[in-house]
């Protein structure tokens, strides 16, 4: 310790406790490298959720496309799959609790009249003809051959008269047909009857143990019937498999565009007390158009609908001129289009769109100088180096985005496109602690082409 | 001017702006910046050989405070605990290996006469550490380590890695440097 040295006492005595004014743009540079460093830190966790969801993404569709791929017996004729109504028929079968409430319910029809059982069924034969052949249509599963008797109202009746009358509807047509020629409509039947009307159509004899048996043997339903009535529809056509969840009808297409942008800055003080520095940043720089590159992909809706997203990199500069010191400032940026848009065919040989939507930015960087707010020196700014003056934010978030366009087919698969397009950030491209705010709004005109490729998509079986 | 950036908040305690800060409050944050920044620069003025690196080391070492406030167990001075970071900081920026080189070879005047103590009091601060500025910076450190924050030799030696003697030598080399410089300035006075 120095307690006696002179020297050494005076310097402690003046200087230990003595306070400077911290500059002022100390704290806002403290408190961009730690956002810079949480923002790290939030990316890396993002990065690592978008590689998680990625993988479970990947490893789905592969699950899905297993699922749905066809298995062939030895003939190389395809059968149909096994399809989740599987299941409840095996809960059927394996419960004795539905057992028992399915001899209740049919003991119960056994006792009903033969009058009373005539009136249940409220619908028409040639209502439910129509409406199974608008579900074999939807389906496109061939009618089944035989009626698997009784099988179907076990399986969907569910005990409650909305199931019975829904699963009554999903016969094949043959079993319907002989179901409604032994019924009458009337309107005023009561619900509560339907489910014993149901039961008895189809069984149409009287009960017995050997029929309650058969209703509740999974081995004798004809699985081609089967299929008719609970098969999902996921877009099949003819039953081939789909790799993505298109519906039937959609146009994709990939786009690669290249825009000359013009962007119109907006400067504005944060505080009363910047507005000299905001003028003399104006005065000190010239902003310069810029470029931009888009890959898009297109898919497109029967009805004209259009959802787009892609990759667009975009490049502007800005000049900056200020006594001797003379750069050109960049600003580039990354960012995905998710846009949607309304498109109509065959005006003339053109395709009109209007599109409409937001960019997300995925990097933004930006190199260059400026005048500091103190008006004193030239400060350089940068997003790779942490020692330069922190003014500029690191990712942009959202922008919106306006376009129309028109495409002329050039060759039969090839189309050029032109779309005027704007583009405007949503909020400043400066950090909040930086006395000016800094915005852009950028015109431009997207030229390129466009190509099909649905044929990319698809995994069509031959 | 600093004031445009930092807007001060009417936080009454200490312990509530180190509550505060380890909840990430942004207010917090600002208002143990405003309170120790301008303490803190003056400590990195003594250790940097300029400004611009002074004020990156502020920088560095309230990143540290912020993150290693949750370390801090309200035993001893806050301010000390900052101070501590601070100069532990500044310590780390400089290359050892150039503090070792330079710590042979200086010659230290001898022709001068002992400056009254009073002639001190005349400086300002700004004076003062214009002064110890223009040491060379094995002698600043081991003055400021030594005679201003208080340290021991073997502490001293401990921090930058050096023998005790070396800590002595450079601190007596030190003092003579400073005192030729405030009597080249009596002389300019005069």
């Amino acid at each position: 310790m120095s307690e006696g040295n002179p020297i050494d006492a005076i310097f402690r005595d003046r200087l230990y406790d003595h306070s400077m004014e911290p500059p002022m743009h100390l704290w806002g540079a403290l408190e961009a490298r730690r956002a810079a460093q949480v923002k790290q830190e939030n990316r890396r966790k993002l990065g690592f959720w978008l590689l998680s969801a990625a993988l479970l993404l990947c490893i789905s569709g592969v699950v899905l496309i297993w699922l749905t791929e066809q298995p062939t017996d030895s003939t190389g004729n395809t059968t149909p799959a096994p399809t989740q109504s599987d299941a409840p028929v095996a809960q059927i079968q394996k419960s004795p609790s539905n057992s028992v409430q399915r001899n209740a319910d049919l003991k119960e029809v056994e006792t009903s009249s033969a009058a009373n059982l005539s009136v249940k069924n409220p619908v028409s034969k040639e209502e439910l003809l129509a409406d199974q052949e608008i579900a074999l249509a939807k389906n496109k599963v061939t009618k089944p051959e035989n009626n698997a008797s009784g099988f179907q109202p076990i399986s969907k009746s569910g005990h409650t008269p909305a199931n019975n009358a829904v699963s009554t509807l999903k016969q094949p047509a043959a079993s319907l047909v002989s179901d409604k020629t032994a019924t009458s409509t009337s309107p005023d039947q009561s619900t509560a009857n339907q489910a014993t009307t149901s039961v008895t159509n189809d069984l149409d004899s009287p009960i017995s143990t050997e029929n309650i048996q058969h209703l509740t043997d999974f081995s004798s339903i004809d699985s081609k019937a089967y299929a008719v009535v609970y098969e999902p529809s996921l877009g099949l056509d003819g039953g081939r498999p789909l790799t993505l969840p298109l519906p039937k009808g959609w146009r994709v297409y990939g786009e690669l565009f290249g825009a000359v942008d013009v962007p119109t800055r907006t400067l504005k003080a944060r505080e009363p007390e910047f507005e000299s520095y905001r003028q003399a940043r104006e005065q000190s720089e010239t902003v310069q158009t810029g470029q931009r590159m888009s890959l898009r992909f297109s898919m497109i809706s029967i009805d004209g609908i259009a959802i787009r997203s892609g990759l667009s990199y975009g490049i502007h500069r800005e000049t900056f001129d200020y006594q001797q010191a003379k750069q050109n400032n960049r600003f580039q940026t990354i960012d995905i289009p998710v846009v949607l848009g309304y498109e109509r065919n065959n005006v003339g040989k053109f395709t009109l769109s209007a599109n409409a939507g937001v960019y997300v930015n995925m990097a933004f960087n930006q190199h260059g100088s400026f005048l500091s707010p103190d008006l004193n020196k030239v400060l350089e700014f940068s997003s790779n180096k942490p020692d330069a003056y922190p003014a500029f934010r690191n990712h942009l978030g959202l922008s919106w985005y306006g376009s129309v366009a028109a495409s002329y087919p050039i060759t039969p698969r090839l189309r050029l496109v032109i779309e005027p397009y704007v583009l405007r950030n949503s909020g400043s491209f400066t950090a909040n602690d930086y006395a000016i705010d800094q915005r852009y709004q950028n015109w431009g005109i997207n030229i390129g082409i466009r190509k099909k490729i649905n044929k990319y998509i698809y995994f069509v079986k031959p | 001017m600093s004031a445009l950036f930092i807007r001060p908040v009417k936080l009454v305690t200490e312990k509530e702006i180190i509550e505060g800060c380890l909840r990430q409050k942004r207010e917090c944050q600002q208002e143990l910046f405003r309170r120790y920044a301008g303490k803190m620069l003056t400590v990195c003025m003594r250790y940097a050989r300029h400004q611009m690196e002074a004020e990156d080391v502020v920088q560095d070492a309230f990143i540290k405070v912020f993150d290693h406030l949750n370390q801090f167990q309200n035993k001893g001075s806050f301010e000390g605990w900052i101070r501590r970071i601070v100069v532990n900081t500044a310590l780390k920026t400089f290359d050892r290996k150039s503090f070792t080189h330079e710590q042979y070879g200086l010659d230290v005047r001898e022709d001068y006469s002992a400056a009254e103590p009073s002639v001190y009091a005349q400086l300002s601060e700004e004076e003062l550490l214009g002064l110890i500025a223009q040491l060379p910076d094995g002698y600043r450190i081991v003055f400021n380590l030594y005679a201003i924050e208080g340290y021991s030799h073997a502490e001293v030696a401990e921090m930058l890695g050096v023998q005790e003697s070396t800590s002595r030598s450079q601190l007596v080399k030190a003092r003579k440097m400073l005192q030729a410089m405030v009597m080249d300035l009596q002389k300019v006075a005069v």
